[in-house]
């Protein structure tokens, strides 16, 4: 048994792996047992073919062309993927390496070859690449699909304008003509209802909008914004006549930006704080120009926004808890974050025991 | 982008007599570099890459342009033209040698002669005419191609050693050789192996020499004798040189050759 676990033929021959050298012109002077038994023929029949006989059509066609010049230029190869041509037409997916053997003048002696085989690793291989097309395949459907989802967004809320303006104008007819109470009352329901929605409709147009059109569009005019701000902070005090707004605005020269959308995106900040933050707090409204930049930040108190909720705050349809709320779709802070990008700008938020801050910061147009 | 940046043109050489180089489906213009030195001293030698090997412009590559092989040819003429060349002789690897063959019957007034290292009309036997590879063979290549197991290490090399922090190691994987792209690799070699051009070698003039290697498995010598025999002003040689690549195993042999039939 010693003798076996010394002897070098043995381990040459029955080695884990086949063993080739070739000489200048590609043909094989010797090859191991193995070699033989994976091809299924004898090691001396081997002898005298060339190595790309023992390939595969487009490992012939890869060896002839491409290995055999490497190995004449570089010297070698290394980790090449071949399959065998096996006597009974099977294939045995194999790594192999090589180098030429050289004088010392450079010139080529012969050329050895390690070959492994990878059965195994090609089929994991090709679990890859399936799993690779089919998830592409996949991927490309879903953003089909999802385009054609928010396609029927914008068409659906396009749509719906019209018979709701009948709406708005045939409720705004009968409050005019109305005598008794309950009518008056009903209708003023009817109004503010057909409002809210109306305002549900434009925040999924923006929504729409931005998606299919590649953000948000924006005409920005030098503007003197302090007046601008304070309308909208004045129509919140009417729709929230008992809480306390304040308000400190520092706006030394005009402002670059699209008029109605910062007074949209301040009404969307300020309705949040005030529908959300405590209610026997003030809400803070400020507004600074300084170096060029321009900052608009609405801060209320109350109970600090949880982490989890924080990183998606500015996605679309998110709404506090997962439940559907009086207070909208959830589009919000997604539209005021969109038009903070479609000025150059970010809007970011802190939130913390002593306060929620939102703010809106925007370079100079350059 | 210049036609001589697109193809990587590298003109050397001492010599007025242009000598145009153009390399085979595998490789790029180093398959020259044991070749060339014999002849810089006497010619003004023109070395390319063609589009989508070596360091052609990628961004070059149509594949509707490449999908035949005239695309290629197209290139050849445009490249002379750059460079005002007259009386070209081309030499030409493999399936460049067909490219060779179409772009001189275009412009038969641009070239003098051509030498054809392992060409072949056409890879797939059909009928009487034997091309080396059964037509079920050929789409096996072609097949192993598209499921990208043939140089999978090389392809995936890039990827994997993508870590800018071992830069050095994904440099030392990638050969500077035999660089090709393994999208354009696979369409090129679907161009190449699917290409049938026995139809307009007879109508050939240019004095052709064919250099026919023994156990050639790509262009074995009976697609040589064939050529030769529907060519009418080509001379043949049979080297002792085997395999396909002869300018790189056996360039004395190759340079002797192209000599004596210049």
């Amino acid at each position: 048994m010693a003798d076996i676990q010394h002897d070098f033929e043995d381990f040459f021959n029955n080695a884990l792996c086949g063993y080739l050298t070739v000489d200048t012109n590609g043909k094989i002077l010797e090859a191991n047992n193995r070699m033989a038994l994976w091809i299924g023929c004898t090691a001396a029949e081997l002898a005298g073919k060339r190595f790309s006989d023992l390939l595969s059509t487009g490992g012939k066609i890869y060896y002839e062309t491409h290995l055999w010049p490497l190995l004449r230029m570089q010297g070698f190869f290394d980790e090449v993927a071949l399959e065998l041509a096996c006597i009974n037409n099977e294939r045995l997916p194999v790594l192999a390496n090589a180098y030429e053997r050289r004088d010392r003048d450079g010139r080529p002696l012969f050329v050895r070859l390690t070959v492994f085989k990878a059965t195994d690793r090609r089929l994991y291989e090709q679990n890859l690449r399936i799993e690779k097309t089919k998830a592409e395949t996949k991927l490309t459907d879903e953003q089909t699909i999802s385009a054609l989802r928010e396609q029927f967004i914008a068409v659906l809320g396009h749509d719906l304008r019209n018979p709701l303006s009948s709406i708005i104008a045939g409720a705004s007819i009968l409050s005019a003509t109305a005598q008794a109470e309950p009518e008056k009352k009903i209708v003023s329901i009817m109004q503010n209802s057909a409002r809210r929605m109306a305002g549900m409709i434009e925040d999924i147009m923006d929504f729409a909008r931005g998606r299919l059109g590649g953000g948000m569009p924006v005409n920005r005019q030098p503007t003197e914004t302090g007046p601008v701000l304070l309308h909208v902070v004045n129509e919140l005090r009417s729709s929230f006549p008992d809480r306390i707004i304040h308000t400190e605005f520092n706006i030394t020269e005009p402002v670059n930006c699209d008029v109605p959308r910062i007074s949209q995106l301040l009404s969307n900040l300020l309705a949040n704080a005030l529908t959300h933050g405590s209610a026997d707090a003030p809400v803070f409204v400020r507004a600074f120009h300084q170096d060029g930049f321009f900052e608009l930040s609405v801060s209320n108190s109350g109970k600090p926004i949880p982490l989890a909720a924080l990183e998606k705050i500015f996605h679309p349809f998110t709404r506090e808890g997962s439940q559907p709320s009086q207070n909208g779709l959830g589009l919000g802070l997604y539209i005021a974050s969109q038009i903070a990008l479609a000025h150059q700008g970010e809007l970011t938020v802190l939130s913390d025991e002593q306060e929620t801050r939102f703010t809106f910061r925007m370079p100079p147009l350059t | 982008m210049s036609v001589l940046k697109r193809n990587n043109v590298v003109v050397c050489g001492n010599g007025s007599v242009p000598m145009l180089f153009a390399h085979g489906f595998g490789c790029d213009q180093h398959m020259w570099r044991l070749v060339i030195p014999a002849f810089e001293k006497d010619y003004k030698i023109i070395l390319f890459d063609h589009v989508g090997a070596g360091n052609s412009d990628l961004k070059a590559y149509d594949p509707d342009k490449y999908g035949s092989l005239e695309g290629y040819a197209d290139d050849i003429l445009e490249i002379i033209r750059e460079l005002g060349l007259q009386d070209v002789i081309f030499v030409g690897h493999s399936v460049a040698a067909m490219m060779g063959i179409m772009a001189a019957r275009h412009a038969p007034d641009l070239f003098s002669k051509l030498i054809l290292v392992g060409p072949s009309p056409s890879y797939i036997n059909d009928g009487n005419y034997i091309g080396g590879f059964e037509k079920d063979q050929i789409e096996e290549l072609l097949e192993s191609l598209d499921s990208n197991h043939l140089g999978w290490s090389m392809a995936m090399a890039p990827v994997i050693m993508g870590n800018p922090g071992r830069k050095e190691l994904g440099e030392e994987l990638a050969n500077s050789f035999c660089r090709t792209d393994p999208a354009i690799a696979r369409q090129f070699a679907r161009t190449t192996f699917l290409s049938d051009t026995r139809d307009i070698i007879s109508s050939l003039q240019t004095p052709s020499l064919i250099l026919q290697c023994a156990d050639d498995v790509i262009a074995p010598r009976v697609v040589g004798e064939y050529l030769h025999a529907a060519m009418l002003a080509s001379k043949i040689v049979f080297m002792k040189a085997t395999g396909h690549c002869p300018n790189l195993s056996a360039p004395e042999e190759t340079i002797e050759a192209i000599k004596a039939f210049l």
